[in-house]
């Protein structure tokens, strides 16, 4: 039987990505929703929910809606700002989800801009609350990952070279998105020549840093019927958080993302098996590892050799995953162009890096400290 | 240059910072409950009582994990690199974020015993790193 579908995605835009100097959060937010709404055929007008990721350039983060609703001129039913990190794209387009379930919004814009390569972003913050981690010379966000990188080499055997493929494999698509920022192919040696940044991690397990934009359109299933693509049903959502950090012995892990994902699933009452391509954050290569075991696709400790010389995770593999180059290659925008990526694939709109007969994917995001995470699980358009 | 912890000491964390002074690892445990906590908090996280005391740890414990920064991003931090930054799981049971220091960080290890050592000091305040404990004698 199939799952009652409440929302859909109806239109995605993106912004020029990479470096673009002089542009603001609000400006490339609004470059997006140009292209989200060019992509479904709604105007402007017909927006009547703005959910808002602040960048982390934004100078006020928890009032984003209200600059950015006054400079895009609208005045909605239903407003809000979110702070999420990576996890804010899935959260946002659960709210909306929610919003245009309940009736309190038909039209929901979910929109991000951040000019993060050359407005001055604050990745480089330390963590920590009342005692902070820069005590200990704990800054910037690639040494929370590298700390769970580490324990899954120590306990699993997890090799450096196979954080690599995963790298090789968002390259190597990102080279078919004519669009991604970064397009020139790697090899697996090149990933290992690269210099260590906070060991195990080297340049070329981490993301971009990137200026841009993304939007997301939310509406019910039968307005997204006469959108001009039809719309992508939204089939599962799920959220999981791990909001304490050093209370939790294994925080390290993300148990967060199993919860997240299996919530999801339950929802659209599909397994693992049912997936044919998925969209995991990958804000550092180790993330994709731990998404492949949370999300079933592989049991804990075995992501190493899953991902290991790159041919499940191709476009041509068994679960083709981050066709679009991910954050690691295509554009750094925190997870937003993952949603993208999802539609687009479901539409079957990805020219040369179109996953044949692409019918559901799964959408991962997580954020802050690693403490939160989102999952949508997207159809065919029906 | 001498240690002032970021952010500064205040009344909730001056047990915390000056128990390195005189060598102890100190930490809050829940007058209600017993549980022993870290971050340092105003309340417990287990059963959200604003009771508590200071106890003394024994300051040893094991590496969960650990990560080496080939870069500073922080100027206090320039003349340390490379330096490992390690979640230490106490004997007690609290896991703090810390460092292992007094070895090469190619000497650190997964699971490595540690014990701590507070060789950073201020006026009013020691930061609690640690190092490979030494064998039995």
């Amino acid at each position: 039987m199939p799952v009652p579908v409440k929302a859909a995605i109806a239109g995605v835009g993106a912004s020029r990505q990479g470096k673009l100097p002089g542009e603001t959060d609000l400006s490339l937010a609004a470059e997006a929703l140009r292209a989200a709404l060019d992509d479904c055929g709604l105007a402007k007008d017909d927006i009547d929910g703005l959910l808002t990721m602040p960048g982390t350039t934004s100078p006020d983060p928890a009032r984003h809606y209200l600059r950015l609703g006054e400079y895009l001129g609208v005045n909605p039913a239903l407003a809000g700002s979110l702070t999420m990190g990576g996890a804010t794209a899935g959260v946002l387009v659960q709210q909306a989800a929610l919003a245009v379930a309940a009736g309190m919004a038909d039209v929901v814009a979910c929109v991000f801009g951040d000019p993060a390569r050359t407005g001055g972003s604050r990745f480089a913050a330390a963590s920590g609350g009342i005692v902070s981690w820069g005590n200990w010379g704990m800054y910037g966000n690639a040494a929370n990952s590298a700390l769970g990188a580490r324990r899954h080499m120590a306990l699993y055997g997890t090799t450096s070279q196979q954080l690599g493929w995963v790298a090789v494999n968002g390259r190597r698509n990102a080279a078919r998105n004519p669009a991604a920022v970064m397009r020139e192919p790697i090899t697996l040696a090149d990933h290992q020549r690269s210099r260590m940044i906070v060991d195990p991690l080297r340049l070329l397990d981490c993301c971009l840093i990137s200026d841009g934009g993304v939007a997301l359109i939310v509406t019910s299933p039968q307005r997204a019927a006469d959108t001009r693509a039809g719309g992508v049903p939204i089939l599962g959502m799920g959220q999981g958080h791990t909001l304490q950090t050093l209370e939790r012995k294994d925080w390290w892990y993300l148990p967060h993302q199993r919860d997240c994902v299996s919530r999801a699933y339950r929802m659209a009452r599909l397994s693992p098996a049912d997936i044919d391509v998925a969209q995991l954050y990958d804000n550092f290569t180790i993330a994709v590892l731990f998404w492949l075991e949370h999300a079933g696709f592989c049991g804990p400790g075995e992501s190493g050799p899953f991902v290991e010389g790159g041919e499940r995770i191709a476009l041509d593999g068994e679960l083709p995953v981050n066709t679009a180059g991910g954050n690691l290659s295509e554009s750094y925008m925190q997870g937003w162009l993952h949603v993208v990526e999802g539609v687009r694939q479901l539409r079957g709109e990805c020219g040369e890096r179109q996953v044949a007969g692409a019918r559901t994917c799964l959408v991962t995001g997580r954020g802050m400290t690693l403490n939160t995470s989102s999952c949508l699980i997207l159809g065919a358009p029906r | 240059m001498t240690f002032q912890p970021q952010p500064p000491v205040t009344d909730l964390t001056r047990p915390f910072w000056a128990g390195g002074l005189v060598g102890e690892l100190r930490l809050q445990r829940c007058a209600d409950c017993g549980h022993i906590r870290f971050p340092v908090s105003a309340i417990c996280p287990g059963c959200l009582s604003g009771r508590a005391e200071w106890t003394v740890t024994s300051g040893r414990g094991s590496v969960l994990s650990y990560a080496v920064f080939e870069r500073s991003y922080h100027e206090s931090w320039q003349d340390q690199v490379p330096y490992v930054v390690a979640l230490i799981e106490l004997d007690e049971g609290p896991v703090l974020i810390s460092n292992v220091i007094g070895v090469p960080p190619s000497a650190v290890t997964v699971g490595q015993r540690v014990t701590v050592t507070f060789p950073r000091r201020g006026a009013d305040a020691a930061l609690p790193q640690f190092t490979p404990e030494t064998e039995e004698r």
